[in-house]
């Protein structure tokens, strides 16, 4: 072969190297997220909160990597739990995921949404910068972290107004762990995925 | 005479206070809470006064009052205070945000009729978020510690710094208040305790630990004022080396074959 049609080759293959994950981008996601929400907080009331909460449960079970979101957030403590418990532990946080979006947005008001920005982070991850546009012009700045998982792009972490969800929970969850251990922390996570379904409508 | 004496016994404890801002503003937050067990206990007290007292009048605030009524409050003592965001513009060295900041305390004061209307804004005049405890950020203090006050809630050793500087720097601190100086302050209060009302319901609907809620929280919004919205990537990096696999249900996972302790 001649030594440029080598090179090509090369490139080639460092290409099919680069080539996007799957077709679709970081950003796209959030906007498929997004939409989603837009659609569950139009039909909030007719759908009801478990309505919502059945449109949401496949999206959030999608987009959100659960699973490594618990490791990040037990930290040192995903360690000393079995399979079992791990296995616990992530579907119950999903679950309050769930319970939580399908909770929280149960109204339309005229609000849109916006992603500004993407920008690559350390380890492969991407952050995308996106707004929450109220109509009275108030701006809640929503930062989605997510990270390639077999050949999709999945949230890691939601920053709302520089509050990191991650950060938050893990200093939470950790406190009840070393007060309750890992029983404890279940059992008040359940206790807050009833208390959604219970307030809501 | 009595004056100057009060501002020099808070210039000469805020100077006690500089030798224990050292060290730079660090970027991710820490959960150390050396005064644990104390702000542990100064929330509860908090928290019991607020169910007990300052729900209810916030609530029953909200219900008979609009919230055009109630923005119109906000603004006013918003507008009082602001002297001191200028201030504190200067000191960041934010000094075109300063002369903007300046207009529109003057612009609010005359034509929003002494604060009550906000018509700065709409002249291109947003309003800014600034204090002693950020400027102590920018310069590069960190918090020192993690402080629960009485009655204002979470602040820190850098943070509370600011509660000597604006009183100062408030437009009330000049005028003679008379009769009206306690009834101006309750009124503060209630709007101030009404405007947090939907957080507080959040905290309390979605917090397993609402201390530690409330401290993370509050550690992570001081961060983010510093940085004016505009957090350095550093804060998005996630703290996993220390479990760096990729399937977080793996066998090597584990910590021992018995599943391990947790501490």
């Amino acid at each position: 072969m001649s030594r440029q049609f080598r090179y090509i080759l090369c490139l080639l293959g460092l290409f099919s190297l680069v080539t996007p994950l799957s077709a679709e981008e970081p950003s796209d996601v959030i906007d498929a997220f997004d939409a989603t929400l837009l659609q569950v907080m139009r039909n909030a009331e007719e759908l009801g909160y478990q309505g919502r909460h059945d449109i949401l449960a496949p999206v959030i079970g999608k987009r959100f990597d659960s699973a490594y979101i618990c490791r990040l957030v037990l930290g040192r403590h995903w360690r000393g739990l079995d399979e079992a418990q791990r296995r616990e532990m992530v579907q119950v946080f999903t679950e309050l995921t769930i319970a939580t979006y399908a909770g929280r947005f149960d109204g339309y008001d005229g609000q849109t949404f916006k992603v500004v920005q993407s920008r690559p982070l350390k380890r492969g991850r991407m952050l995308v910068r996106s707004e929450l546009l109220e109509t009275d012009g108030d701006i809640v700045t929503l930062d989605y972290v997510l990270q390639p998982d077999e050949g999709e792009w999945r949230i890691v972490n939601v920053v709302a107004n520089g509050i990191s969800d991650l950060s938050l929970k893990r200093a939470e969850y950790g406190a009840v762990v070393k007060r309750d251990g890992i029983d404890g922390l279940l059992r008040g996570l359940r206790e807050k995925v009833k208390a959604y379904a219970e307030d809501a409508s | 005479m009595f004056l100057r004496k009060v501002i020099l016994v808070r210039l000469v404890l805020l100077g006690a206070l500089v030798p224990f801002l050292h060290g730079c503003a660090t970027t991710q937050a820490t959960t150390e809470d050396p005064l644990e067990e104390v702000n542990r206990g100064m929330y509860a007290v908090n928290d019991s006064l607020d169910k007990a007292f300052m729900a209810p009048l916030a609530e029953s605030y909200i219900e008979n009052t609009s919230e055009g009524f109630r923005d119109s409050v906000t603004n006013f003592y918003d507008n009082a205070a602001y002297p001191g965001v200028v201030l504190n513009d200067i000191l960041q060295f934010k000094l075109v945000q300063a002369g903007g900041d300046s207009l529109r305390f003057f612009i609010n004061s005359t034509i929003g009729i002494g604060g009550l209307l906000d018509p700065a804004t709409e002249f291109g005049l947003p309003e800014h978020d600034e204090d002693f405890g950020q400027t102590l950020g920018v310069w590069g203090a960190d918090e020192g510690v993690f402080l629960m006050l009485p009655l204002y809630g979470p602040s820190s050793l850098r943070d509370v710094t600011d509660l000597v500087v604006s009183s100062f720097t408030n437009v009330f601190f000049f005028i003679e208040t008379g009769p009206f100086g306690i009834p101006l302050t309750v009124l503060d209060m209630v709007n101030t305790r009404a405007n947090l009302s939907s957080a507080i319901r959040l905290r309390d609907a979605s917090a397993l630990d609402p201390y530690v809620f409330t401290r993370e929280a509050f550690r992570q919004k001081r961060t983010n004022l510093i940085h004016d919205g505009n957090l350095p990537d550093e804060e998005f990096e996630l703290d996993d080396d220390q479990a760096d696999v990729d399937d977080p249900f793996a066998e090597d996972a584990y910590a021992d074959g018995t599943g391990g302790s947790i501490n």
